[in-house]
């Protein structure tokens, strides 16, 4: 457990809708709870992208993990790749649902969608890094390897951004 | 003089299920309730909120509060890492470690809120068990208590209603004859100003606030208490109250004239005020109020204004949009719809507004695009592109940050609504 007064440093899911931001044709399922959602914002208000980012979210909450919350992620796959009929799907768990252990992987495949699943392995929980000066960068360098993006696409303008304007 | 007549008391609400509601279930497009620390720690001056959870809940906190880097905030997380999830002993010795450096960095700090998370609840972790190890070493220098600010268990203001409802449980005892009003619910400071100075020339008091601005000061509640909320997502709070034998005063929330005064109202009954008295006090209030409103009525009358649910403030602001201000909601979304507790504010919701209960965004935006409401209130995620695509747009995290409870803030609250449609106006001039 380390405490952490101030930081920028995202989670590496965050990283990854930056990169299916950056592509056409692509859409990320993620399994996460409600309240992730937050992350459009960093699109659609500190970006101010006139479209919300290419992900669908499965917002499970605490009724959803008394029954299927696997069959929750298949649903909101199917309805993603139905609405939105991306080219690829990327699929993928925020911290919380890594630790449900439903592998959205093999329950994408399963659905047997015409379309390439790519299943990101993105570990929420791992030491933090060193402290590195360019802490964008260090968020980085995460997600990266992982998906096998070039590294340009990687440094979306607005990375840095420190956060949503005050409302007032 | 221009003036609703007052009513002899709060309307009755009448059968709580009457009003049917659709339900949606889908991708909810609102924020945790890790959200409310945003403003619960300014309001409360020496708390701490220390969240336990994932780079994610600090990346949330840190981009959501990013204004607050010129400063020591007065939140932190606490992250949890691979070992600690290989054995939860390990992670109870973890949070002790780091409440202790964190107690030692700031010795300022007077009341600890440890604040669960989605992935602290997926895990398990007690964290009601180690407020209680960690009040035995610290206590009375600093209260410690938990509360779950989760996506899971809670949405956007409900972590202040598990907040309240942490704080409620350790007030101090009053004794059953000692009569007090507590008013439930965060308000701004300067609206806490002027309504305490409202019930002072009722003559109603004492008045107690919660949370109030100073965690030293925990006012006692017992069975002479007689509670007020101020905010609609006080449903749990409320239910520890009535549990310590508190008397809740049932009454719409006090937004625009008629729901400060009804508000105001419930408390003078239950004071035995005398209607006289209560009409000579308000009056010149409610008369500024209702006159700044009609000037933004001529602005917003007839307009169609669309609710996506976020803060729970939806159907408090809806009843006082359309009655008040004379404008159409096609469709009220909340999160969760309280029936009981909302129970005086559905039974003045024009009898043939649509609430919508929970969320599918997707199937939600749709018909939002599809009736073309003048106004859409939504969250920061869904605001720019509803504006791409022509809409208008208010952000509903702006109504929870503006001081807009009360008569002197009926206006302003008004004018949030009419701002940006003036500025659209005008952008197309």
């Amino acid at each position: 457990m380390q405490l952490t007064l101030w930081t920028y440093e995202g989670p590496p899911h965050v990283g990854a809708m930056r990169i299916a931001t950056a592509m056409r044709g692509v859409h990320y399922v993620l399994h996460a709870p409600q309240g992730d959602t937050y992350a459009d914002l960093l699109f659609t208000m500190i970006e101010r992208r006139d479209q919300r980012p290419p992900v669908t979210y499965t917002t499970f909450q605490a009724r959803d993990l008394g029954t299927d919350t696997a069959q929750l992620f298949k649903q909101a796959a199917r309805e993603a790749y139905e609405r939105f009929r991306p080219e690829a799907l990327l699929v993928g768990a925020s911290c919380t649902a890594e630790l449900l252990q439903d592998d959205p992987g093999g329950l994408a495949r399963a659905l047997e969608l015409p379309v390439p699943v790519i299943p990101l392995e993105l570990p929420a929980y791992q030491r933090l890094l060193p402290p590195h000066p360019h802490p964008a960068r260090q968020r980085d360098r995460r997600a990266a390897p992982r998906v096998r993006q070039p590294a340009g696409l990687l440094q979306h303008p607005g990375t840095h951004r420190p956060g949503i304007p005050s409302p007032r | 003089m221009n003036v609703p007549a007052p009513l002899a008391c709060a309307p009755d609400p009448g059968p709580p299920a009457a009003r049917p509601a659709g339900r949606e279930r889908g991708q909810r497009q609102v924020f945790c309730g890790l959200t409310s620390i945003i403003w619960l720690h300014r309001k409360i001056q020496d708390a701490f909120f220390l969240v336990i959870g994932s780079r994610t809940c600090a990346h949330l906190i840190q981009s959501a509060a990013g204004v607050m880097i010129f400063a020591e905030p007065r939140f932190a997380t606490a992250i949890i890492e691979d070992r600690d999830l290989a054995g939860l002993a390990d992670a109870q010795q973890e949070l002790d470690r780091v409440v202790t450096q964190l107690l030692e960095r700031r010795p300022d700090i007077r009341l600890l809120f440890l604040v669960g998370s989605c992935p602290s609840e997926v895990i398990k972790l007690d964290l009601a068990r180690a407020a209680a190890r960690l009040s035995q070493h610290h206590f009375p220098r600093v209260r410690i208590l938990s509360y779950s600010g989760s996506g899971i268990e809670t949405t956007f203001t409900e972590g202040e209603d598990a907040c309240l409802a942490a704080l409620a449980a350790c007030l101090p005892d009053a004794a059953a004859h000692e009569r007090s009003l507590l008013v439930v619910g965060a308000l701004a400071d300067v609206v806490e100003d002027q309504l305490r100075r409202l019930f002072d020339e009722l003559g109603i008091g004492p008045v107690n606030f919660l949370p109030s601005r100073d965690a030293g000061h925990l006012p006692a509640a017992g069975a002479g208490t007689m509670f007020l909320a101020a905010q609609p997502y006080t449903a749990e709070v409320s239910r520890v109250l009535r549990d310590r034998g508190a008397r809740q005063l049932a009454a719409p929330f006090p937004l625009g004239a008629e729901g400060t005064t009804l508000w105001l109202q419930a408390a003078a009954n239950a004071f035995g005020i005398d209607p006289l008295h209560f009409e000579r006090v308000t009056a010149a209030a409610r008369a500024r109020a209702t006159g700044a409103l009609q000037a933004q009525r001529e602005l917003l009358e007839g307009k169609r204004i669309f609710f996506f649910p976020d803060s729970h403030l939806e159907i408090p602001l809806a009843r006082m949009l359309a009655r008040e201000l004379h404008m159409i909601p096609t469709e009220v979304g909340t999160p969760l719809l309280h029936r009981q507790h909302l129970a005086a504010e559905l039974a003045l919701l024009p009898p043939h507004t649509a609430v919508t209960e929970g969320q599918h965004v997707e199937q939600q935006l749709e018909r939002c695009r599809a009736s073309r409401p003048d106004i859409t209130v939504c969250g920061l995620g869904l605001a720019n592109p509803l504006e791409a695509a022509g809409l208008t747009t208010k952000w509903s995290i702006e109504l929870v940050f503006t001081p807009i409870q009360g008569y002197e803030q009926a206006a302003d609250l008004a004018a949030l609504f009419s701002r940006p449609l003036d500025r659209r106006t005008r952008l197309r001039c």
